[in-house]
């Protein structure tokens, strides 16, 4: 478990890295649980888990490359863009998804479903927020026009809708 | 008589003085709904001209408005972005008029929000989910003003601070709040002029005569403008009310239709769009999303072969929750009881 950890955040280096992962011996579940805290070890810092995780995986496990592979690929398959947590996740890793579901407009959306999708699918949570940066402007315009906000504020809200309008086009 | 009564409301001021009366805590409340109303009844009674400023997720936006009212209940409004591509909006009483030069883009949507003022009886029940409070009095763009604090009963909405004139009630400056009690959008405003006679040229649009040629995306509503979308919400969002349900085309969707409704706790408003699968241009890959622009979330999701698009200035967890309990009703109906 402190081997987990300390591999986590990069306490220990390549090499170390490797032995301490071997010693935790064939158990897939602790190889799970290390990939696991990878990814959502990513998911916190903003990285793209899928590229990172995918490399240090590599690295750390050159000697039997293929052992995560046949376990994350049917996993993936079944992903959903929802926060999960199988009924065993450990109480770090409830903590770290409470903080995302915190930390919805921080945190980018594609490494949190990752780290959402190593965890067997229980318990639906929240999505992560991404800028919508006129995706929607057609709803938001005709939202404006129904919001008692709009009543209160007046024209001044609709620079919702026309913000950010420049950065896509249409 | 006189006297008689000027020593009875001596001894009524001493003897409150000496045993306080309990003071009900409803009344500062009331002082706080009072200057809502306040407010509400600004936006159709006040002329105002100026600038402010737009703030949300770290970026800021200037904007030059002018907002124009008549006797009859008619509003004239035009909001001119002056950072970054000009962009404008022309609001004529129920018209909305979005004029996106950079792409030579004219949106415009037939329902402003004239016919949905915040109502008396709304305000009133405001207080049934927020806590509605007078706090200090402040100063923006040269103003004074009253700030007036909207604290959530749960987590379903946003908190709101509102610096609203003191003698006229207009809001100068706009806060939104979130759980952890940091400002996710505002609007203050930087110059204003409170009271100005008509000008037509504050509110002419300036490009709506180059604008002949560009797309024009409108919105329509269809001639059955209400009734019943077939779909219901299983689980509303506590507090929450149907305020309407109409069909529409969404701009740049001519001749399709979309069900819109409409919900709200008396100052936060959800809207959900349904429309088939067929028409959801692009926007239906299957996968839910969430997005969100200054205090408004939009979630997606896909519901029995339609696309469906919550959103609403409230937290992500409020359109979520709506989006994940709605249904058609024939699934309803067919369920076993």
């Amino acid at each position: 478990m402190e081997e987990i950890s300390a591999l986590m955040d990069d306490e220990l280096d390549g090499n170390d890295a490797r032995q301490a992962l071997l010693r935790l011996g064939d158990s897939g579940e602790a190889r799970e649980r290390w990939a696991t805290y990878h990814l959502i070890g990513d998911a916190l810092r903003g990285q793209h888990a899928a590229v990172d995780v995918a490399a240090k995986v590599s690295l750390a496990l050159k000697s039997e490359p293929t052992v995560l592979a046949p376990r994350s690929a049917p996993r993936r398959a079944s992903r959903t863009m929802t926060f999960a947590l199988s009924a065993a996740a450990s109480l770090s890793a409830i903590a770290v998804v409470g903080w995302m579901a915190l930390s919805t407009h921080t945190v980018s959306q594609s490494p949190a479903e990752i780290a959402a999708s190593a965890q067997a699918p229980a318990v639906e949570a929240q999505l992560v927020s991404s800028p919508a940066n006129g995706a929607v402007n057609d709803y938001l315009l005709a939202h404006q026009g129904v919001s008692p906000s709009s009543g209160l504020q007046g024209v001044a809200t609709y620079i919702r809708t026309i913000s950010a309008q420049s950065e896509t086009g249409r | 008589m006189v006297m008689l009564s000027r020593g009875l409301f001596t001894t009524a001021l001493m003897f409150g003085t000496v045993f306080p009366l309990p003071v009900s805590a409803a009344e500062p409340q009331r002082e706080a709904l009072a200057m809502l109303e306040k407010m509400a009844a600004a936006s159709r009674k006040v002329n105002y001209s100026g600038t402010f400023v737009y703030n949300q997720g770290g970026q800021t936006e200037t904007s030059r408005i002018a907002h124009f009212v008549n006797p009859a209940g008619g509003v004239l409004e035009r909001l001119e972005t002056l950072d970054g591509p000009a962009r404008e909006v022309i609001r004529t009483n129920d018209q909305v008029i979005c004029y996106l030069p950079l792409t030579k883009t004219v949106l415009i949507d037939p329902r402003g929000s004239r016919q949905f003022p915040v109502r008396l009886e709304q305000i009133q029940t405001l207080g049934q989910h927020y806590r509605v409070t007078l706090e200090s009095t402040d100063r923006v763009a040269g103003v004074d003003c009253q700030w007036v604090a909207l604290q959530p009963k749960d987590n379903l909405r946003y908190a709101r601070r509102f610096c609203a004139d003191i003698k006229t009630g207009l809001p100068l400056r706009a806060r939104t709040l979130n759980e952890k009690n940091q400002v996710i959008e505002s609007f203050t405003f930087s110059t204003l002029q409170i009271g100005g006679k008509f000008d037509r040229d504050l509110v002419r649009s300036r490009y709506a005569a180059q604008s002949k040629g560009w797309k024009v995306e409108r919105s329509e509503l269809s001639a059955a403008d209400s009734g019943d979308s077939g779909w219901v919400v299983g689980q509303l969002p506590a507090g929450f009310g149907k305020l309407m349900e109409l069909r529409r085309s969404m701009p740049g969707k001519p001749g399709t239709t979309t069900s819109h409704l409409v919900f709200s706790d008396g100052l936060a408003a959800i809207s959900v769009f349904i429309e088939p699968l067929s028409q959801a241009k692009g926007k239906a890959d299957g996968k839910p999303a969430l997005r969100h622009q200054g205090a408004v979330h939009v979630y997606t999701r896909n519901v029995a072969g339609h696309a469906v698009t919550v959103l609403g200035e409230t937290p992500a967890e409020t359109v979520m929750q709506l989006a994940r309990s709605l249904e058609p009703r024939t699934v309803v109906a067919a369920q076993p009881r």
